[in-house]
């Protein structure tokens, strides 16, 4: 499944739950939590990270407890208020679509 | 680090050879994203191992599963584009200051405007030209107007250019230009940090030009009193004493810890 453009709204949303993880989690959970439906390189979550954070969404931090050195992320206040306002947004864009489409057919698709 | 690779190094330590020369040149972003690959892969690899791979297969698995090295580095020049994100900023500033000269100009031409009538009689009041008043022939004749219109017409609106400058449509569009760069600020990616410059820059920026501007035009204000030349004079103040205004304001100003919400860096 192509999730390029929602990148944002996924990532919020794990960190949002997950409070301050380092990356590999954050890919861990967005993996499960999708049952591997995402089909993305992993490594592309580090820079999607690092723009997040460029933006004032993200906050990070070195985390040298680890027996490896590891980068934890967590979200702003800013971050926090986005990723609502995304989840809104998304939701809206769902209702509307299904709208048009039609709902999801009971049983198999359409 | 070449891609010929080591002899009996494992997938993983390939991988990371690979990705540190796509990363050449990418500066600390590059340096954190080393760091953060190595890491995670040999999370992942450990993760593998402990469902029951053999090493080798292990690291391939957190290797193909991480991506190419290539798409990988391309992102990150993308999202870490020093260029980029200078031109970003500068063009901010330059917004900023195109918007603020503008209406500021325009201002200036509509207050002079308003004060060239009082200005005009106070100078026929202190008319300091002895044996022939302002009013007066030579230099002037009741048949081509009331006495102090006529004068008023030779004030000079603005500094530097004629009377017929479109100032109020400069100065709408400065303001215009402003009050959309602050709107767009708070709504949208133009207030995120790689497109916000430093607000040390902006204030020197705004601080220094327009207090160059300021003080140089209030000097020539009063030159040109001394040497009784004052058609320009009025002018001269009210666009220097603006100006100083403006660049007190930038240099003095200090954002409030606002909201920025919006969505990241595309």
């Amino acid at each position: 499944m192509d999730i390029r453009g929602h990148i944002d709204l996924l990532l919020l949303s794990v960190l949002h739950d997950r409070g301050a993880v380092h990356g590999y989690a954050v890919i861990t959970a967005l993996r499960d939590r999708s049952k591997g439906a995402f089909d993305l390189p992993e490594g592309t979550i580090y820079p999607a990270l690092q723009r997040l954070e460029r933006a004032g969404l993200v906050g990070s931090r070195w985390d040298d407890s680890a027996p490896r050195r590891r980068r934890v992320y967590e979200l702003t206040e800013d971050g926090r208020r986005a990723c609502a306002d995304k989840k809104t947004e998304w939701r809206g864009f769902v209702v509307s679509v299904q709208a048009v489409i039609g709902p999801m057919a009971v049983g198999g698709p359409a | 680090m070449t891609d010929g690779g080591q002899r009996g190094a494992g997938p993983l330590e390939l991988y990371l050879d690979q990705m540190f020369d796509r990363l050449a040149g990418t500066g600390a972003a590059g340096r954190r994203m080393l760091t953060e690959a190595e890491e995670h892969l040999h999370e992942a690899a450990a993760e593998g191992r402990a469902r029951g791979l053999d090493p080798e297969t292990a690291e391939q698995e957190a290797v193909d599963r991480f991506g190419e090295a290539d798409t990988i580095a391309y992102r990150l020049r993308i999202d870490n584009s020093v260029t980029r994100i200078a031109l970003r900023r500068v063009t901010l500033v330059a917004w900023a200051v195109a918007g603020a000269a503008m209406a500021w100009f325009g201002l200036s031409g509509g207050l002079t405007y308003l004060l060239s009538e009082p200005w005009t009689k106070l100078l026929i009041a202190t008319d300091r030209f002895g044996a022939h008043p302002m009013c007066e022939p030579p230099w002037f004749t009741p048949d081509i107007g009331p006495c102090a219109g006529v004068y008023r017409m030779d004030v000079s609106l603005l500094p530097g250019v004629d009377n017929g400058f479109p100032y109020a449509v400069t100065g709408a569009i400065g303001a215009v230009l402003t009050i959309a760069l602050l709107i767009l600020r708070r709504t949208t990616v133009l207030g995120t940090p790689s497109w916000t410059p430093s607000r040390r820059v902006v204030r020197l920026v705004l601080g220094l030009s327009f207090g160059l501007i300021g003080v140089g035009l209030v000097v020539e204000a009063i030159d040109g009193i001394f040497k009784d030349v004052q058609y320009y004079v009025l002018a001269d103040f009210v666009a220097g004493l603006l100006a100083i205004i403006v660049a007190a304001v930038a240099l003095g100003w200090r954002s409030p810890p606002g909201r920025r919400h919006f969505d990241a860096v595309r």
